[in-house]
């Protein structure tokens, strides 16, 4: 299967698995209907388009916002102060390098386009929802066309960086953003649960998608085998990998069940996706996840 | 085992080098058994600290590993080339004494004997022992044996480079009496360099040897033993067997020679052209092996020698001189199968004497001169027509050999004598008898004029009876053979260019017992030898026969040199060649004798039974016996072996599966046959085995049905009016038939014809481009207003030939081959006449210019299909349609012969302007 380089290809899988969820498209419409997605009113003034309320000039207020026609009525200088209005924003964030950049076998699609294709889809059922999207690492969201192009593009350009978890020094996530993180989460422990927990101190809510090969879920080798480690380029020389797959096993699922908890203790949601699975059932599970926190929310 | 493994040699040992780096693979397979693949792993952290349990299946079981070292091992071992070989040590310490056949056995190991030589004396010398050169032979102009020594190895050697083998036989006896004579040297290894023949005495020689200091003995090995060419002495011969041109020669060989061996005797005529070969294979059960060569007289009288080919040496080279012809003898006598008392008959006594020597035939005088013999014999012939007489008396003095037998009829003579070389007196003379007091005769021994000079006379033969001469003066060198009383037994005379022989006694045992002794014999075998020579003399003027060419050590013919000396004429029969006499061309005159090495050279002995303490061996090149096959066979027995065990373990995950069905996939690729295109290839030769006249289907039912009758009536007409014979008519589907078996294709253009495919359009051009004709013919000449324009059915031939590579075409010219290939035309009729047939303008080369297309709309095939229902004679009526028709089959006829025979007609253009140059 083709290393998915180009947008055009990125888009089409993404809509192709999407298309595969008629009902889920419907449900993300009802969504939408039902918690008026986008609208957040916070009943406090604000930057948002309706009208909170008029208050007194202050000097730190800009001159653009004074409403010279109320002012003109009364002696004072009245400011138009709109409701805070914040839009639920969604921040995606997709795991790159040579860690995902991984398949046990050339038929199946590598990690790192799963997590690609997986990114696009939500956020073009997102959008179906009208949410504002966005880039981790990139302030601006939208909904527009021109945005999910964006992201694809914005997508394929870093998969060349090395980025096995979000990078928090240099950005941070707004507050009330949701943050939908995919990637193997391979990492350590440690490096997992610090950078998350500056990731989750602002989000709203959260959602881990850990994507594994089932190779490295169930170490599917025999023989005699040399592993070569991705990020520090750590060798272990196997001598019987049947012998020890039980134990690696063990391993891995202790690992994937720590990232579990702690998503689940930061009230977030996770989900495993298999890459030889079928990436429309984990965006259904996926969706199903989103609806109720969003619904929670 | 270990003796075994020491006779091995390598060829090649540089290559045994390669095993070096055995412990190299021995790393690449054992430290590293099957090379871990290193696979990318993002998880591999999480592996980190992980022992393995066990590590058995992960390395290669050290059987396999073993297997497949010892593969490797063996290809090297095979690639070194291994022989198995004796080992050459030099025997013995203190001086050698190297013994060197150089007989004419030695010819043909001469190389490898000179090698071993060669070695010896190198080994010798590094030694430094002192070495003495015993050669075999008695050279040219010697008396004695020559031994060199003690000499250093650098003497040796040349000396050795001056040694080669001589053409006759080696002198054991005098080797024998020269060892017993230098007794005094004690202790000298003897290493004896043989060919391999016991020439007599050879275990006193080896004893002699032994006591001297021990004698390793070394001969070739039984494949090449000398061979020895010897004529062939059997007397009689097959009865069943067709006389003429019978001529053989046998091969003899020792008896230890290998069990068969292909030999190839070649006849040899004058300036080494090799007339006939003759292989056999040589088996030691049957020795000496008889080879026949049959071929006409006339051939055989053209071998000068028999020589076995790839043989060097005087064994191998047989020279034939004039005794070995046969000649044609003819006996005056009725078949044998008319005589009263065929046994006793003088006709019977004589054509068993020369039956091995001559051909015989027995009849008519006159059949006989027919015949063409070179000898007539007369046996007690007294008197002959008149007629019969003259043509012997021509035949004689033509150069023919009368041979007269004497008895009671020439006794009884009376009146003319004829063809007689001494005038006889009447009446015989009976030498014992009841009226006799004489005893009977024997006979004298032959004087040195004679013929028959230097046969042995045996004693017991007795001449009773006889016809005397009458005294004269010039008898005394008419006389060959006399009685001891000097009475003339034998007497000869020349009559023109022929000689006359009269024997005075008659040639059964009616007189004497001449005919009953090898002496009978041996006298007619000379006397008939005589025949054929031109210039006969009655006088014999020579003792002794002159080298004229002889043999070398190796066979080839040289002159003579001034120590070979002329052989006497009494030793001729039993001469063993010599350092005096080698073998050779001996003659004087016109006579020649051919002395050959193995005419009288006793049976050939092998060294057998040697004793054990005489060290054994066969020369080392000779000998060697290459191990490499068979240690590249167990390398791949070992390869399959290994093979197959990997698939056995491929269960348990050492070859996929895929690997295995791959295997069985290239099996079956070459096992299953292939089926397909056997039964197109049946009809493709049925077409080939005759002339077809082919259309192309066009699919419209009624007009393919008209093109086959049309057809059909064309090759009726060509099988009734030219030698153009066709088998039958057959209609093509371009799409799908092969069209490469037809010279002629008709297309009829109709509308309805669809377009053709690719594969159509390629087959249709292979067609055209290899030689191919096609008539296209659009049917249509009274739509179209001159030429072919715009019906429908020119546009059907356009989408035809639009895709096809078409030469350009020309409206046929008017002195088109066409118009005269058979019948005289100046129009191409069909049912029209006036529509243009077009031809390609220029034919291609290789074609004989004849148009790969014709295309013309005058419907031809309906008008040859319309002539089937006209009788053959209706169609010289004078009515329009009848004359329509004719001129329409004259043009099928015109087209066939076109097509078939090319511009052969073409040539008629010039005849007017040969005739007229003729003329002149």
């Amino acid at each position: 299967m083709g290393r998915l380089s180009d947008i055009l290809h990125l888009r089409r899988e993404a809509e192709h698995h999407v298309s595969d969820l008629p009902a889920l498209l419907i449900k993300a419409e009802k969504i939408s209907a039902n918690i008026m997605h986008g609208m957040h009113a916070q009943r406090k003034a604000g930057s948002g388009e309706k009208f909170w309320q008029f208050r007194e000039y202050q000097e730190t207020d800009r001159p653009q916002d004074i409403d010279w026609r109320q002012s003109a009525k009364t002696d004072q200088v009245l400011v138009k102060q709109r409701e805070w209005q914040t839009t639920q924003r969604t921040y995606l964030w997709c795991a790159s390098g040579a860690s995902m950049d991984f398949t046990s076998n050339p038929r199946h699609y590598t990690k790192q386009d799963t997590a690609h294709i997986i990114a696009l889809s939500l956020a073009l059922l997102l959008r179906q929802s009208e949410e504002q999207i966005g880039l981790f690492g990139d302030l601006k969201t939208g909904h527009s066309e021109d945005k999910i192009q964006n992201i694809g593009q914005l997508l394929l350009q870093q998969s060349a960086i090395n980025a096995p978890l979000p990078d928090t020094t240099h950005f941070a996530l707004p507050r009330h953003a949701s943050f939908i993180g995919v990637g193997d989460f391979l990492s350590p422990m440690e490096d997992i649960t610090r950078t998350m927990a500056s990731v989750s101190a602002n989000a709203e809510n959260g959602l881990l998608i850990q994507i594994l090969d089932p190779a490295e879920l169930d170490l599917s080798y025999k023989g005699r085998v040399r592993f070569r480690g991705i990020e520090d380029g750590e060798l272990e020389l196997v001598n019987n990998v049947s012998s020890i797959r039980q134990e690696y096993q063990q391993r891995i699922n202790h690992h994937t069940d720590q990232v579990k908890a702690l998503c689940h203790e930061q009230n977030w949601s996770y989900i495993l996706h298999n890459t030889h699975d079928d990436i429309a059932y984990t965006l259904k599970n996926i969706w199903q996840l989103m609806d109720s926190t969003q619904v929670q929310s | 085992m270990i003796a075994f493994f020491s006779q091995i040699i390598f060829m090649q040992p540089v290559i045994l080098s390669a095993l070096l780096a055995l412990p190299v693979l021995w790393y690449l397979l054992r430290i590293t058994p099957p090379a871990p693949r290193t696979i990318i792993f993002p998880a591999t952290r999480f592996l980190a600290g992980i022992v393995a349990d066990e590590q058995t299946p992960s390395k290669t079981p050290w059987w396999i590993f073993l297997l497949r070292l010892l593969m490797v091992t063996l290809i090297i071992i095979a690639l070194a080339r291994p022989v198995i070989n004796p080992s050459q040590s030099l025997p013995g310490q203190g001086a050698l004494r190297l013994i060197i056949d150089n007989s004419w056995a030695s010819a043909q190991n001469w190389d490898v004997q000179i090698t071993a030589a060669e070695e010896a004396i190198t080994q010798a010398g590094r030694e430094s022992r002192e070495i003495y050169i015993l050669p075999t032979t008695i050279n040219t102009g010697q008396t004695m044996l020559e031994q060199f020594g003690p000499l250093s190895s650098g003497t040796a050697l040349s000396i050795l480079r001056g040694l080669h083998p001589n053409p006759w036989p080696a002198d054991y006896k005098t080797l024998a009496q020269y060892l017993d004579d230098t007794k005094e040297r004690k202790s000298i290894h003897s290493l004896w360099l043989s060919h391999g023949l016991d020439e007599g005495q050879i275990y006193k020689v080896i004893s002699t040897l032994q006591n001297h200091g021990g004698l390793s003995f070394v001969s070739p090995a039984p494949e090449k033993l000398p061979l020895l060419l010897r004529p062939s002495k059997k007397l009689t011969q097959k009865k069943n067997q067709e006389q003429r041109g019978n001529i053989r020669i046998n091969i003899d060989a020792p008896s230890n020679i290998a069990a068969a061996l292909p030999i190839m005797v070649q006849a040899v005529a004058q300036g080494e052209n090799i007339i006939d070969i003759q292989t056999t294979m040589l088996s030691n059960a049957e020795l000496p092996k008889t080879i026949s060569f049959d071929m006409p007289e006339m051939m055989e009288s053209k071998i000068t020698k028999f020589r076995l080919s790839g043989h060097k040496g005087a064994g191998s080279l047989f020279l034939l001189d004039d005794q070995f012809k046969k000649r044609k003898v003819g006996i005056a006598a009725p078949a044998q199968a008319e005589l009263s008392a065929p046994l006793i008959e003088a006709s019977y006594f004589i054509k068993r004497a020369l039956e091995p020597y001559a051909d015989i035939t027995a009849g008519e005088i006159t059949t006989l001169i027919k015949a063409g013999v070179s000898v007539i014999v007369l046996p007690d012939i007294a008197a002959m027509p008149t007629e019969t007489l003259n043509a012997l008396e021509e035949w004689v003095s033509e150069g023919g050999l009368l041979l007269r037998f004497s008895g009671p009829n020439m006794a009884e003579l009376q009146g003319a004598q004829f063809l007689l070389p001494v005038t006889l007196r009447a009446g015989g003379r009976s030498l014992s008898g009841a009226l006799s007091w004489d005893e009977p005769q024997t006979i004298k021994p032959f004087a040195e004029s004679s013929p028959f000079y230097g046969l042995e006379i045996p004693s017991d033969v007795t001449i009773k009876q006889q016809v005397l001469a009458d005294p004269a003066q010039d008898m005394e060198h008419k006389i060959w053979a006399q009685l001891n009383d000097g009475t003339p037994l034998i007497t000869a005379d020349t009559e023109g260019k022929g000689l006359i022989v009269l024997v005075h006694t008659s040639a059964n045992t009616q007189w004497s017992d001449f005919a009953l002794s090898g002496l009978y014999v041996s006298v007619l075998k000379r006397i008939i030898r005589l025949s054929g020579l031109t210039n006969l003399s009655v006088e014999r003027s020579y003792t002794a026969l002159d080298p004229l060419l002889i043999m070398d050590g190796f066979g080839s013919l040289v002159s003579p040199s001034a120590s070979v000396l002329p052989i006497p004429v009494e030793n001729l029969d039993r001469l063993v060649p010599s350092a005096a006499h080698p073998p050779g061309l001996y003659g004087r005159g016109k006579t020649q004798y051919a002395l050959n090495i193995g005419t009288n050279l006793p049976a050939l002995m092998p060294v057998k039974n040697l004793p054990l303490s005489v060290a054994h061996s066969h020369y080392e090149k000779d000998y060697e016996f290459n191990i490499m096959p068979y240690i590249l066979y167990s390398a791949l027995v070992l390869f399959c072996l290994d093979w197959l065990i990997m698939v056995m373990i491929a269960g348990s995950g050492f070859i996929p599966l895929r690997k295995k069905a791959l295997g069985l996939l290239i099996l079956c690729a070459f096992i299953i046959p292939l089926h397909n295109a056997q039964a197109s290839d049946a009809q493709d030769l049925h077409f080939s085995k005759g002339l077809y006249i082919a259309y192309i289907k066009t699919g419209d039912a009624s007009l393919d049905s008209l093109s086959q009758r049309g057809l059909e009536t064309l090759s009726e007409t060509l099988k009734r009016r030219t030698s153009v014979e066709p088998v039958g008519v057959v209609g093509l589907n371009p799409e799908s038939d092969p069209l490469a078996f037809f010279p002629f294709i008709y297309w009829p253009i109709s509308e309805s014809q669809n377009n053709y495919s690719s594969k159509a359009i390629k087959n249709i051009q292979f067609y055209l481009d290899h030689g191919g004709t096609i008539l296209f013919d659009t049917r249509d000449q009274n739509r179209s207003t001159g030429g072919i324009v715009n019906t429908a059915n020119a546009q059907a031939l356009r989408a035809i030939t639009a895709s096809l590579n078409i030469p350009p075409i020309i409206p046929i010219p008017n002195d088109h081959v066409l118009g005269r290939s058979f019948y005289l035309l100046k129009d191409y009729p069909g049912q029209f006449t006036a529509g243009t047939l077009w031809v390609e303008q220029q034919s291609t080369s290789g074609r004989d210019n004849v148009s790969s297309v014709l295309i013309g709309s005058n419907n031809w095939i309906s008008a040859w299909a319309s002539a089937a229902n006209n009788q053959a004679y209706d169609r010289y009526k004078n009515d329009y349609d009848s004359k329509q028709q004719e001129m329409s089959l004259r043009f099928g006829v015109n087209l066939m012969m076109y097509v078939l025979t090319g511009n052969y007609k073409a040539d008629q253009v010039h005849i007017p302007h040969i005739l007229k140059r003729l003329g002149k």
